[in-house]
């Protein structure tokens, strides 16, 4: 009974799987023979939207990385404020350089500057949550701002 | 007896004189030390305040518009050649190469010594940098900032210290051959020079010839009036003597060296052989050569007479006498002497003062007071670091003149020949995310009015204003919703108002998104009043615009008025992510020695979510793909772009507001006076815009926005604005939601409800075909 019951079971999802595969080509058929062919295609479609990352890195974000790199070198030798502008200078070559706001808070932090700290915080958060690694560091980053004494 | 006690008391009373005079002229000559030495501690020259732009940096990948770059080079000095650069300041410019000697770098917290770096491009693309001398390959190379302004005080001097050290010693020989050649031999007089002057001076019965030593020279200049009496020369002998007996002799050249009056720069005073190197040879002084030195010394003597601008045959003539007179002291060598005396005198060129982005100092030195008073910028050789780039502002300043030309010979009714009346136009560039202003014109030309367009003006901003209007809305609407595009009549104070749409022949029912990109009013006014005017009222008031806004269903239009930049900085937050920055154009000060004294730092506050601002991007992008900035697609810019264009009523102000995540400018085109422009933002100011991104390569990366997690992409019926069915809606397309507001019912128009369809839906919404 059970294996009949299993067979039966299979036909139906065999048939449901053909119906799909049917139902999908007859969608792609649909799409492709348009009712109103006279109509002007659809204005402004999010479709063509360019790619929001590009698989070469751009090269602004290559001057801005090395730029970051000297930023990190003098905060970790105490020099915060000299940090603060080689990482804006970063920023003023590539703006969206999601890492660079990271360190900018955390020299705002070693200055004591809270507010500043914060909102670069926040910012780096908003460029780099896709990526879980970052996302760690700035969430801690978070805790350490709020409590800058632990 | 009695002659010899008259004699006696003669001589006593002679050597009483003398001893009195002695006593009287020591006297005085202590009193001066104190006067010389109060001078001396304090300033010694009134040095103007300089403005520079930012620094410039090159790397690999970048493109780069070539002329701008080398034009930027020449401003910065930079000398072009057909040799290889040697020296700092030198280029050599071949195809495909260049080779370029950087100056010192001094940005406060980074020095660097200048080195040659030979930077390979290809099709306006730097390919690679490497250094000459050991080539290794460099990330990034900086260009030190531009001089963009001096603040000149009453005597409008320019001059560039020097310390004793930098000066080479043939320019020292030269000094000395032409001006004193016993200066390192005399105790600041020189009787010989004064016995010869003297003989002069009566044999003419009047004063001919000083016999002054640089010495006196320089009590001259610095201590005491240039009247010729023979009081003041005598002044002049015992403060020499007092500086004498104070400093040493290289403290004296060094002081000297400083304060000569050199030349003149148009209406600038060219002082100090610091100054003057670069005036008329373009060099640091310690690049000076021989014959640069000899005829640098040979000006003192009448600096516009010799002037190698004004008669390079006389001044050569004169270079030759200091040469002659250096080989005879034997400072030079035979064969340096014929080498240098066989030198062209070249100047190297220069164009009057003049500052190179003035509505944008005004706009700064609008800040300074608060900090230094005009006397201190005036004295002090403050040096003020601002964030302009000058390419980017050479680009608005040509895009903006063209522009309003080719506008002119368009509509020829808009020609106006009275100054005041001419078509004017305003941009300014930004960077959103840094809140950096890198360009701003403030008008069609300053000479002819300081008024600046981008900061005082107030204008209607008509359609630009709409992006704020959808914004307000995004909480509770979407892309997706339609909106009403039918005429209605708003009241307003109590009277009728009956807002049109520019192109009657719109869609009675259009998405937001396609209401936004073809910029209809009615649909605008539609949503605005659905959404509240008060939330409008307060998104405006919270993307911190200054002028009062009521909320009457007008503003939905943009029928009020705002401050240009106050406009850039409210569209800034949506180019950066929904954030605003704090504008800035200052960046930092440092005194004379190098010490920052004042330092501005990027701030930013979040006003609005990314995931509404990636939506808006969104729209906007449509709008210059498909909507009223599509004529931007005649320009071939190729990065993705977000823009908005406006025009107000009577066609009074044409604005075209444009963005990418890197950059954001502003472009307003319009009348003082409210006159018709006849055209619209797409036809008059979108032009502008356009031209300008172009030439400015260096500054796009070509990245767009990431969506966000909390934004949802989903297929939607274009008609009813739902979730599309599959099989039933005839247009189809993909829209952004914020995620909990894309639509959850399927298109009611098209799902259809036989037995099939709605199997196949069934099976569409478990397989999530979207």
């Amino acid at each position: 009974m059970s294996l009949n019951l299993n067979n039966g079971n299979q036909l139906v999802r065999s048939a449901l799987l053909l119906a799909v595969m049917v139902l999908l080509i007859a969608g792609c058929a649909a799409q492709s023979v348009r009712p109103y062919p006279d109509e002007p295609p659809p204005e402004q479609t999010p479709e063509e939207l360019p790619e929001p990352e590009s698989r070469r890195i751009p090269p602004q974000m290559l001057a801005a990385a090395e730029l970051t790199v000297q930023g990190r070198e003098q905060l970790r030798n105490g020099r915060y404020e000299q940090a603060i502008r080689t990482f804006e200078r970063a920023l003023n070559v590539h703006p969206g350089h999601g890492p660079t706001y990271y360190y900018l808070a955390e020299a705002w932090l070693k200055t004591g500057n809270l507010t500043q700290a914060k909102t670069f915080n926040r910012q780096a958060h908003t460029y780099l949550k896709n990526h879980s690694g970052w996302l760690r560091k700035i969430l801690d980053q978070k805790r350490r701002i709020a409590h800058p004494r632990m | 007896m009695k002659k010899q006690s008259a004699l006696k008391r003669a001589l006593i009373g002679l050597a009483a004189i003398t001893v009195l005079g002695l006593i009287t002229g020591l006297g005085y000559c202590w009193w001066l030390s104190g006067h010389i030495e109060d001078r001396f501690a304090h300033r010694r020259w009134r040095i103007p305040s300089k403005v520079y732009s930012d620094a410039t940096l090159l790397y690999p990948g970048q493109q780069f518009n070539r002329d701008l770059l080398a034009a930027k080079l020449k401003n910065l000095g930079y000398r072009v050649l057909t040799r290889p650069a040697r020296r700092k300041g030198e280029v050599q410019m071949r195809p495909g190469q260049w080779t370029l000697f950087l100056n010192d770098l001094n940005l406060g917290d980074q020095q660097q010594s200048g080195f040659a770096a030979r930077i390979r491009w290809d099709l306006d693309v730097i390919r690679s940098i490497r250094r000459v001398d050991n080539g290794r390959s460099l990330a990034y190379i900086t260009l030190e900032p531009e001089e963009i302004m001096n603040f000149f005080g009453h005597e409008r001097e320019q001059r560039h210290l020097v310390s004793y050290a930098q000066v080479p010693e043939h320019l020292v020989h030269a000094v000395l051959a032409a001006e004193d050649h016993r200066f390192f031999n005399h105790h600041g007089v020189d009787p010989k020079g004064v016995l010869r002057a003297l003989f002069t001076n009566l044999r003419h019965g009047s004063i001919r010839q000083g016999g002054s030593t640089i010495t006196q020279q320089l009590a001259k200049n610095y201590f005491l009036t240039p009247k010729r009496t023979l009081s003041r020369k005598f002044k002049e002998l015992l403060i020499a003597l007092t500086l004498e007996s104070m400093y040493t002799k290289p403290q004296i050249l060094e002081l000297y060296l400083n304060e000569i009056y050199l030349g003149q720069k148009g209406s600038v005073a060219v002082n100090g052989v610091g100054e003057a190197a670069r005036f008329y040879f373009g060099k640091d002084v310690s690049a000076l050569n021989v014959s640069d030195a000899a005829a640098l010394a040979g000006l003192i003597k009448g600096p516009n007479a010799y002037s190698p601008y004004r008669n390079r045959k006389r001044c050569r003539k004169r270079r030759n006498l200091v040469l002659a007179a250096m080989l005879k002291k034997k400072w030079i060598t035979a064969e340096a002497f014929e080498q240098a005396r066989n030198t062209a005198i070249v100047p190297v060129g220069y164009r009057a003062y003049r500052s190179k982005a003035p509505y944008f100092i005004d706009y700064l030195a609008r800040q300074l007071p608060a900090i230094y008073s005009k006397d201190v910028l005036a004295a002090q050789g403050l040096q003020i670091h601002t964030t302009l780039d000058t390419m980017v502002q050479k680009a608005a300043e040509a895009a903006l003149q063209k522009g309003l030309q080719r506008l002119e010979e368009t509509l020829p009714q808009l020609k106006q020949t009275e100054p005041a009346r001419q078509l004017q136009g305003a941009v300014v560039v930004m960077q959103p995310k840094t809140g950096n202003i890198l360009a701003l014109v403030g008008g069609r030309s300053y000479s002819q009015s300081q008024f600046n367009r981008i900061t005082q003006a107030r204008r209607q901003p008509g359609s630009t204003f709409k992006p704020f209007v959808y914004l307000s809305s995004l909480a509770q609407f979407t892309p997706a919703t339609l909106l009403s595009n039918e005429p209605k009549t708003y009241l307003i104070d109590g009277r009728p108002w009956e807002p049109r749409n520019p192109n009657p022949e719109a869609d009675l029912c259009l998405t937001m998104r396609q209401a936004l990109s073809q910029s209809a009013n009615l649909a605008t006014v539609d949503l605005a009043m659905q959404t509240g005017l008060d939330r409008i009222v307060a998104t405006a008031s919270q993307l911190n615009f200054s002028t009062p806004l009521k909320p009457f269903p007008s503003i939905a239009l943009g029928a009020f008025e705002v401050i240009p930049l106050e406009l850039a900085r409210a569209y800034s937050v949506l180019a950066a992510e929904g954030y605003q920055p704090h504008l800035l154009s200052l960046k930092e000060i440092f005194d004379e020695h190098g010490k920052a004294l004042e330092k501005r730092h990027m701030q930013m506050a979040q006003l609005v979510s990314p995931e509404k601002t990636f939506i808006l991007n969104s729209m906007l992008h449509s709008a210059v793909m498909h909507g009223t900035g599509r004529r931007l697609r005649d320009y071939d810019i190729s990065v993705p772009v977000a823009g908005k264009t406006g025009t107000t009523n009577d066609y009074r102000d044409a604005w075209f507001v444009g963005f990418t995540p890197d950059l954001l400018a502003l472009v307003w085109v319009g009348f003082d006076n409210g006159d018709s422009l006849f055209t619209t933002g797409s036809g008059a100011a979108l032009p502008i815009w356009a031209e300008l991104i172009k030439a400015i390569p260096h500054r796009l990366s070509g990245s767009w926005y990431r969506q966000p997690p909390g934004v949802v992409k989903r297929r939607i019926c274009a008609l009813t604005g739902q979730r599309a069915s599959r099989f039933g809606c005839p247009v189809t397309l993909e829209d952004f939601f914020l995620a909990g507001t894309e639509p959850v019912e399927k298109c009611p128009v098209h799902s259809g409800f036989g037995l099939f369809n709605r199997l196949v839906e069934g099976i569409d919404d478990v397989l999530e075909f979207e």
